[in-house]
């Protein structure tokens, strides 16, 4: 089969082919899947979360400027999506959403990760699940989905700089994680 | 010191350090090897990040996806010609009433209800000659005997009308109910 673009793929969907937007679904569901997962640390909220996401993405669609990327535009939804879901079952969206100004301290969540797990891959692995969330999903955006700054941080709604901020803020804390459980031993 | 040595570990990282910015990292690690570490423990968690593994979406959400739009599309066609239709129904039948009734005027056939309706309007107008202004013709309106059967069809068009708005209201809370 000819391989669409997100762009023709649209167009076909606006002509009235709606089966077309399974092949939208199929190339962003586990991209979406894995940010939702990420904000709302549950598989089945993040599955009714994805289900929302393309139903707004579908319903919207006509409103999708061609010129912008469908995936910024699409990650930007599943954003909002996810945070009103957060909000509505009032999972202290506060204390997750912490400002981008502020440090951030992991203490009590760290040593938890660090007693649970076996070696540093699994720990920083899981240590970046435990991150404020958007400092969490500047790490998946750019380093899983491939986002350029620019886009992580139309999709967050900040400036590049805090984008910026927030990735370069998040590698140090887990490279002083490393550090602090005497990780850096283990590359010698 | 410490900002710029993190900025600088950053830069390397993303392979963004000038050439005096490498000088000057190398300088600071020269001073203090212990930094050494610290780039190698940036080099993991970017070479580790790099590597993560994308947790796949539930089995079979596609279909479930596009069985939601399907049916979300499905009831937003729906929703408009409930309202659409009722407004169209009032209106289509009462011009077709007026229509009917212009007709017997003219053709003056001899149908019970023709007759009827013929009777009442040349009721009405008999009694608008007699009182010629417009609280005269409203009284002559409602002295016709007629005047009830005509209320009375208006009524059931009302009835109808609002049983359609009602129904179709009834069918969209519905909708609304089960996709929340």
């Amino acid at each position: 089969m000819k391989h669409l673009t997100d762009n023709e793929i649209i167009e076909s969907v606006l002509r009235g082919n709606k089966g077309d937007f399974s092949l939208l679904i199929d190339r962003y569901k586990d991209k979406g899947f894995n940010l939702l997962r990420r904000i709302l640390k549950n598989e089945m909220d993040a599955e009714e979360a994805l289900q929302d996401s393309f139903l707004k993405a579908f319903n919207n669609i006509s409103s999708f400027r061609k010129e912008a990327q469908f995936s910024t535009w699409f990650y930007k939804i599943v954003f909002n999506t996810g945070l009103s879901i957060l909000a509505s079952k009032k999972r202290k969206l506060e204390q997750q959403m912490i400002s981008i100004d502020e440090t951030f301290d992991i203490g009590g969540i760290d040593l938890n990760v660090y007693s649970s797990t076996e070696n540093r891959t699994e720990y920083l692995l899981n240590i970046v699940d435990k991150l404020p969330i958007r400092n969490a999903l500047v790490i998946i955006l750019f380093y899983i989905d491939g986002l350029s700054l620019n886009e992580i941080s139309k999709v967050l709604d900040i400036s590049l700089v805090n984008t910026k901020v927030m990735l370069h803020r998040s590698r140090i804390v887990l490279k002083d994680l490393l550090i602090k459980h005497n990780y850096q031993k283990e590359y010698l | 010191m410490i900002l710029q040595k993190d900025e600088l570990l950053n830069k390397y990282i993303d392979n963004e350090l000038a050439s005096n910015e490498l000088n000057e990292l190398n300088r600071i690690i020269s001073e203090k090897p212990e930094i050494s570490d610290e780039l190698r423990s940036m080099k993991f968690v970017d070479n580790t990040l790099k590597e993560m593994e994308i947790i796949n979406a539930p089995e079979g959400i596609t279909a479930k996806i596009m069985d939601v739009i399907n049916r979300s599309a499905k009831s937003a066609k729906k929703k408009v010609p409930y309202l659409f239709y009722s407004i169209v129904t009032f209106f289509s039948v009462g011009i077709l009433g007026l229509v009917g009734y212009g007709a017997s005027l003219s053709t003056g056939e001899s149908s019970a209800l023709s007759e009827t309706i013929n009777n009442t309007s040349k009721n009405i107008l008999k009694e608008t000659k007699i009182f010629d202004n417009s609280i005269g013709f409203l009284s002559a309106i409602f002295k016709s005997k007629d005047i009830y059967y005509i209320g009375i069809a208006i009524t059931i068009l009302l009835i109808i009308s609002a049983f359609i708005i009602i129904d179709s209201h009834r069918q969209i809370k519905n909708k609304i109910e089960h996709f929340s």
